[in-house]
């Protein structure tokens, strides 16, 4: 097991040097970037002289291979540099909106398993039937349904019309108020934004685990539990949900990096101040170190969410284990 | 399970329905008795940076205009008004311009302001390593200050914009003794003499001003601006709607239904007003096709731009003639644009050389065949379906254009690198009409004029129009200009867009001005108040 752990985590480094590298040699190629920095639209443009002042400042003007170097012993002292644009750290303007973000694909992540795994469990027992039939395709129907449509929609309808949820934004109740108050009322800003990131994902995982699920209800040993007189409700969840489990807690490492992935149409309309509209921001910005910093953010996270799940699997499956003794 | 599912449903709505009683009273009407009025307007992001020196962005200078001071603003009228300098004179030859700064200004931290600020912020626009913007302080020579309330300008040669030039907003010299001046935190939390303090900007969230009492023309009568940042134009609507903010623009295609409520019009207080903006697609010269004005002509008589002003962006726009708003200096009003006329267009191209078969088919000249490429900003609504309209018409007067959707480093870069054949975007037009950036020969004077467009009468005029002190001059001038350029066409001028807002209706004293938006000219916000019997009105919801 610990020569596992060792070789998975050598073999991060060749492969988050590839990401970073070709990410900076694409970023290069990238036009406008002195143009990003002293341009504005609906103006007039920016002097020659005021552009080749910009490509001095920044070392444009230096060779990529000594920048990209630069830029690496920068991160291998855990300093992601500076915002071009803001002139503010960069890990500063990563976490501002990486809680956000965190806070939201979290919660919309756990409304999705939430209700798909109970259902899931659920159809699988009573395939065949109306609800299952009806179920499924209602989830079909929501997966088809553009999200931002519904994010209009649920805002029209939910907070102009009925006032029952807020609009957009964090929420902002006064420090003062009890920690019970704010933490409502972020849950209530929270609600609109996780639904419409989450019911799209509820056909899929519904499927998912029931289809996991009926493979394991006809293995042989569940019918010998059956035979023994286990009752289905044990049978289901306590047997078959415990094996059928694996492939599930794959797809919960690959979607580690989904926690801080963001929607840049969702956190548009709600107002979610998160990571895909920085991202977005930062491109149409040209804002090299932030780009550069969330990409080597989401490698690391895809790279570890990959290495979990292997951990997990090892964890749910003892065989796993004990091959490796 | 379904049973088991339901429970949980209902304990969650129940836990809301708790925690939306829990929280009904608003949030305005909860600390109303500690912080006052508030006006709350909605922004599309957040500020770069609160450089008041570097920032180019909107938000940036709505910003400084509450915070900090110029020495001159522009009035109600659009005329220079003293701001932070009491009275201003210039010398017999109008070389040297004097200004008298107020008595007894102190920055919001207590220490006083003098000369030498503005003497700071001057040579910090002129330093090349801040890369400031300032093309209006070219013609400056020299800036001394005498003493402290003092401040003396010699420019290099007479000019009407002498005093355009000092609309910046000043910085405080003693905050910037040490280190970097462009990543100093001053800029994440500015300290100015202006009407609002900064008190507070959460990134992603909102940005927070609070009212200076010692404000040198009496303290406002708002307590607190707090502008929301709120990306989409669509929710900030909604959010006027549910009484989070005060303040909001109208879709176009809201306006018509919303202007003839009652209940819309109780609530709310609607302006509408033409920007200082105007919408263009510029013309390469430097290309085989748009060499030739007949050619560029074609263009605009080929595009229905009353009809897109009437439909597509329901009357929202005034067609232009050229870069003059109506509202500006010398604006001829008699000189009409051209109107949609594609008979006229395809005379004039066959007269240029681009003709096609009786039958129809692509135009060609000398076996080319006129095809080009326009440039558009990305997720641009407007510039989208005028380029899709452009597009279907000159189709049928046998022309290809295909449309490529850029954002704007790359199109900024295209339009410098003089690398594309047509493009759309607009300008910001100044109080001031003068329009030689966008069309003088020079590239010194006019860095803006990508098409390459060169005429000597045009060169000559506007020289002389920066130095046409005598405003019936000045009036002949442009008025020349305006004619020469309705000829060349070497844009197609779209329209001046009109805005249309909407102010919470407990605001009073706020008004369109010749300036346009009632938070843009100066005293401006300063004469906003809410009246005391409306200061508890509680939200609607």
């Amino acid at each position: 097991m610990a020569g596992f752990l060792v070789r998975r985590i050598l073999s991060v480094v060749p492969t988050l040097i590839g990401i970073t590298l070709i990410t900076f040699l694409l970023l290069e190629k990238l036009p406008g970037r002195e143009m990003a920095l002293v341009g504005t639209p609906g103006a007039g443009l920016p002097s020659v002289r005021a552009l080749e002042e910009v490509r001095r400042a920044y070392h444009f003007d230096e060779p990529v291979a000594g920048r990209y170097a630069h830029w690496v012993l920068r991160l291998a002292r855990w300093d992601l540099g500076e915002s071009m644009l803001e002139h503010r750290p960069v890990a500063e303007i990563i976490a501002d909106a990486a809680l956000p973000s965190f806070l939201l694909n979290f919660s919309a992540l756990l409304l999705a398993f939430a209700v798909s795994i109970p259902l899931g469990v659920g159809w699988a027992r009573r395939r065949g039937t109306a609800s299952e039939r009806a179920g499924a395709t209602l989830f079909l129907l929501l997966y088809a349904f553009p999200n931002f449509a519904a994010a209009l929609l649920l805002q029209q309808a939910l907070a102009v019309r009925l006032g029952l949820l807020p609009l957009q934004g964090l929420g902002g109740v006064s420090e003062e108020a009890g920690l019970l108050v704010r933490a409502g009322d972020f849950l209530r800003h929270l609600a609109l934004p996780a639904l419409c990131l989450s019911y799209g994902s509820l056909a899929y995982l519904t499927r998912f685990t029931r289809a996991n699920l009926l493979e394991e209800i006809g293995r042989e040993y569940l019918i010998a539990a059956r035979a023994r007189g286990l009752g289905e409700r044990l049978l289901a969840w306590k047997h078959a949900l415990r094996n059928a489990a694996i492939p599930l807690l794959t797809l919960v490492g690959l979607l580690i990096p989904a926690l801080l992935g963001g929607s840049v149409l969702i956190e548009t309309i709600f107002s979610w101040p998160g990571l895909g509209r920085l991202y977005f921001y930062s491109l149409t910005n040209r804002d090299f170190p932030v780009i550069l910093a969330l990409t080597t953010l989401a490698a690391l996270l895809t790279l570890g969410g990959s290495f979990l799940s292997d951990l997990l699997y090892a964890i749910a499956d003892p065989r796993l284990r004990r091959e490796e003794r | 399970m379904a049973n088991r599912l339901g429970r949980v449903c209902c304990l969650l709505a129940a836990a809301l329905v708790w925690v939306r009683c829990e929280t009904r009273e608003p949030p305005r009407a909860r600390g109303l008795a500690a912080q006052g009025v508030a006006f709350t307007l909605p922004i599309d992001s957040d500020p770069a940076t609160l450089n008041f020196v570097t920032g180019t962005d909107a938000w940036q200078s709505l910003v400084a205009r509450f915070v900090a001071d110029s020495l001159v603003d522009e009035g109600e009228e659009l005329e220079p008004v003293p701001r932070l300098a009491s009275s201003w004179e210039f010398s017999e030859d109008r070389k040297v311009l004097t200004f008298h700064l107020r008595q007894g200004v102190r920055w919001h931290d207590g220490l006083p302001c003098t000369a030498r600020d503005v003497l700071f912020t001057y040579a910090k626009l002129r330093d090349p390593a801040t890369h400031a913007r300032a093309d209006f302080l070219q013609d400056v020579a020299g800036v001394t200050a005498p003493d402290d309330l003092t401040l003396r300008v010699v420019y290099r040669e007479p000019t009407v914009l002498a005093l355009d030039a000092w609309k910046f907003p000043i910085l405080a010299e003693h905050l910037f003794t040490r280190g970097d001046f462009l990543a100093s935190a001053v800029h994440q939390s500015p300290v100015g003499t202006g009407p609002f303090r900064f008190d507070s900007w959460k990134h992603g969230r909102e940005i927070v001003l609070s009212a200076n009492r010692d404000y040198f023309l009496g303290a406002p009568r708002l307590d607190r601006i707090i502008l929301k940042i709120i990306p989409s134009r669509a929710t900030q609507f909604q959010a006027l709607m549910t009484g989070e903010i005060d303040w909001s623009s109208i879709p176009p295609e809201e306006w018509d239904a919303r202007k003839s409520q009652a209940e819309f019009r109780r609530r709310y207080h609607l302006f509408e007003y033409p920007a200082l903006y105007l919408y263009y697609i510029a013309w390469n010269e430097k290309t085989p096709f748009f060499a030739d004005a007949r050619v560029r002509n074609a263009m605009t008589l080929s595009l229905d731009r009353a009809g897109y002003v009437r439909k597509a962006y329901r009357g929202g726009g005034i067609v232009a003639v050229t870069t003059f708003h109506p509202r500006q200096f010398g604006f001829d009003p008699e000189l009409l644009p051209l109107p949609h006329d594609p008979e006229r267009a395809a005379v004039l191209l066959d007269a240029a050389g681009w003709s096609r078969n009786p039958g129809g088919g692509p135009r060609r000249r000398a076996g080319k065949r006129f095809r080009f490429e326009l440039l558009i900003f990305q997720e641009n609504p407007v510039q989208e379906q005028i380029a899709a309209l452009l597009q279907e018409s000159l189709s049928r007067l046998g022309i290809e254009m295909e449309i490529r959707a850029l954002d704007f480093p790359a199109l900024l870069d295209r339009l410098h690198r003089h690398d594309f054949e047509a493009a759309f975007s607009g300008w910001s037009l100044t109080p001031d009409p003068d329009p030689t950036p966008f069309f003088h020969s020079d590239p010194a004077l006019g860095p803006s004029n990508y098409v390459g467009y060169s005429d000597a009468e045009i060169d000559r005029l506007l020289v002389e129009g920066r130095h046409a002190f005598d405003p019936s001059k000045r009036r002949e001038i442009y008025r020349r200009v305006q004619e020469i350029l309705a000829r060349d066409q070497p844009y197609t001028f779209l329209f001046f867009p009109i805005q249309r807002v909407a102010l919470d209706s407990r605001f009073r004293g706020a008004r369109v001005t010749a300036a346009g938006s009632p938070l843009r000219a100066f005293p401006g916000i300063l004469s906003w108040y809410v009246p005391g019997e409306l200061r508890k009105r509680p939200v609607q919801p």
